[in-house]
């Protein structure tokens, strides 16, 4: 497989990561395994281009690199938060690809152009210039793949499968494929219905990138073994759950993802307590965090703190009664707030699920969460995935 | 917003500054394609041994825990090539063991010689 996407350096602060992937750095590693032989077309800084050669390398993955002189990081305080996207100097020389199955992402650096027998395009924006057929690309057969919230059209009247239409037409796209957000994905196909591909359970969520596997192994199974769309979207929805607990890379062979279990299918996504502390800037940050992201998942939320501000202290009997409406429990834990212990306590008495994060409390404070039968994250983001999952159940 | 950008916390894990022979390295990174048998046997304080591999004309760096077994490989960070010049220049590594579970293994490379 040929695939063609940026090289970027990636900063996380929790949990701690500094790597050299971006979309196409990371999907070369990821089929490395699946598909031998695979070359890598990129733009990288001069400054580290030869780590990328070396990491390609050591995963069997030709590199071919223009190397260019502003080095561009990607920089997040937890997986979710990606900060303003860095721009690329302009006027770079452009990547031109031609083969049988082709992999292209959106990149800072500018379109590529592809001539394959069978592509796969990430955009990785709305932008009309990261379309595939705005830089010349063409393709025998062609999937876009894109988030669902792409399909959101400007126009309310028009549903996501009026989107998926549209793309198909102008792009002269046969599958249209939008991931969503906590993983899954619906499969558009002509003009029938979508057909909706199950995310998988994972035991953390590491999260940066997870879009990037889903389309290196969607093109893997779709372009190169040519299985049906729907069929392909499954087993890169199964990778992406692999691949998220731990971001672990290479890709497995499929045998590998039969063991995992789809996410509850519902249609809400169950209704969250959130406890914290919120006596200083930053855990009111944390609670205010918690509580966009949740939301954001799909979640609803009912945060005692936010709902009755100043008068929460005098609240406690309706926001215990609160409680027993809700599906699960996200605690916030750092920092050993009674009264958050005190929701812990009173949710599994009830028997509402509890998910803790505890990113920097010694394991023998957690003995008593642990023997209520508290799911533990030591990461923000895994306990944001957790504590929605768990309010599915 | 003060105090640098948002993906630093502020130490410095990663030293990658010339001292004499270029190979006065210390970085901490998790290793790819960790491998859950291998991960099982080892524990947080753990040194692993860190190998040169040489497949075709690819040369990649490994490690391994204390009974031998491939832990995962050390790769896609900034100064993996210096690493790697240094290995073949046979200048001892260790990567010292920061976390570990079934999936993931983080550990912080540094020379062990004087």
């Amino acid at each position: 497989m040929i695939i063609v996407g940026g090289s970027y350096r990636e900063v996380c602060a929790y949990p701690e990561w500094d790597r050299i992937y971006g979309s196409g750095g990371r999907a070369a590693v990821a089929v490395s395994g699946l598909a031998p032989g695979s070359v890598l077309h990129t733009y990288a800084y001069s400054g580290w281009a030869a780590d990328v050669r070396a990491t390609m390398a050591s995963f069997g993955v030709r590199a071919e690199v223009v190397e260019i002189e502003k080095e561009l990081v990607f920089e997040y305080y937890h997986p979710l938060s990606k900060e303003p996207v860095p721009k690329a100097s302009a006027g770079l020389p452009r990547i031109t690809v031609s083969g049988e199955v082709v992999l292209s992402f959106g990149m800072l650096e500018g379109p590529a152009t592809v001539v394959a027998g069978r592509a796969v395009h990430d955009p990785q924006s709305d932008s009309p210039e990261a379309a595939f057929s705005a830089s010349g690309s063409r393709a025998g057969e062609l999937a876009y793949v894109v988030r669902d919230y792409m399909l959101a059209a400007a126009d309310s009247s028009q549903e996501a499968m009026d989107v998926a239409t549209r793309i198909m037409a102008d792009e002269g796209a046969s599958v249209v494929v939008a991931r969503h957000a906590i993983g899954g994905a619906s499969v558009y196909v002509g003009d029938t219905k979508p057909r909706l591909v199950p995310a998988y359970i994972s035991d953390t969520w590491f999260k940066i990138g997870s879009g990037d596997v889903f389309c290196a192994a969607f093109a893997h199974y779709w372009g190169e073994r040519r299985l049906d769309p729907v069929e392909a979207a499954d087993l890169a929805s199964r990778s992406v759950a692999h691949f998220n607990d731990g971001h672990r890379l290479p890709l497995p062979a499929p045998h590998a993802l039969s063991a995992l279990v789809p996410q509850p299918d519902t249609a809400h996504g169950g209704r969250v307590f959130l406890s914290g502390p919120a006596a200083t800037l930053p855990q009111r940050w944390l609670l205010d965090q918690a509580r966009w992201w949740l939301l954001d998942l799909g979640s609803e939320v009912f945060s005692p703190f936010h709902e009755y501000g100043e008068r929460l202290a005098a609240s406690a009997g309706p926001a215990l009664a609160g409680l027993r409406a809700c599906t699960a429990v996200l605690a916030l834990a750092d920092g050993g707030d009674p009264g958050t212990s005190a929701v812990i306590g009173h949710a599994r008495a009830v028997g509402v699920p509890v998910v803790v994060l505890a990113e920097a409390v010694a394991a023998t404070d957690l003995a008593v969460h642990a023997g209520m039968s508290c799911e533990i994250a030591r990461d923000f983001t895994t306990a944001l995935y957790r504590a929605h999952l768990a309010g599915m159940r | 917003m003060s105090g640098g950008p948002p993906g630093r916390r502020g130490r410095a894990p990663r030293r990658l500054q010339q001292s004499g022979d270029g190979c006065d390295l210390h970085l901490t990174v998790d290793l790819i394609g960790v491998r859950r048998e291998a991960a099982d046997r080892v524990r947080e304080g753990d040194d692993l041994r860190i190998e040169l591999v040489h497949e075709g004309a690819a040369v990649g760096a490994i490690c391994r825990n204390g009974e031998g077994a491939v832990v995962g490989a050390l790769a896609a960070f900034p100064g993996l090539t210096r690493l790697l010049d240094c290995l073949a220049r046979e200048v001892p590594f260790v990567a010292h063991v920061e976390e570990v579970s079934s999936t993931r293994c983080v550990v912080t490379v540094s020379r062990t010689d004087p």
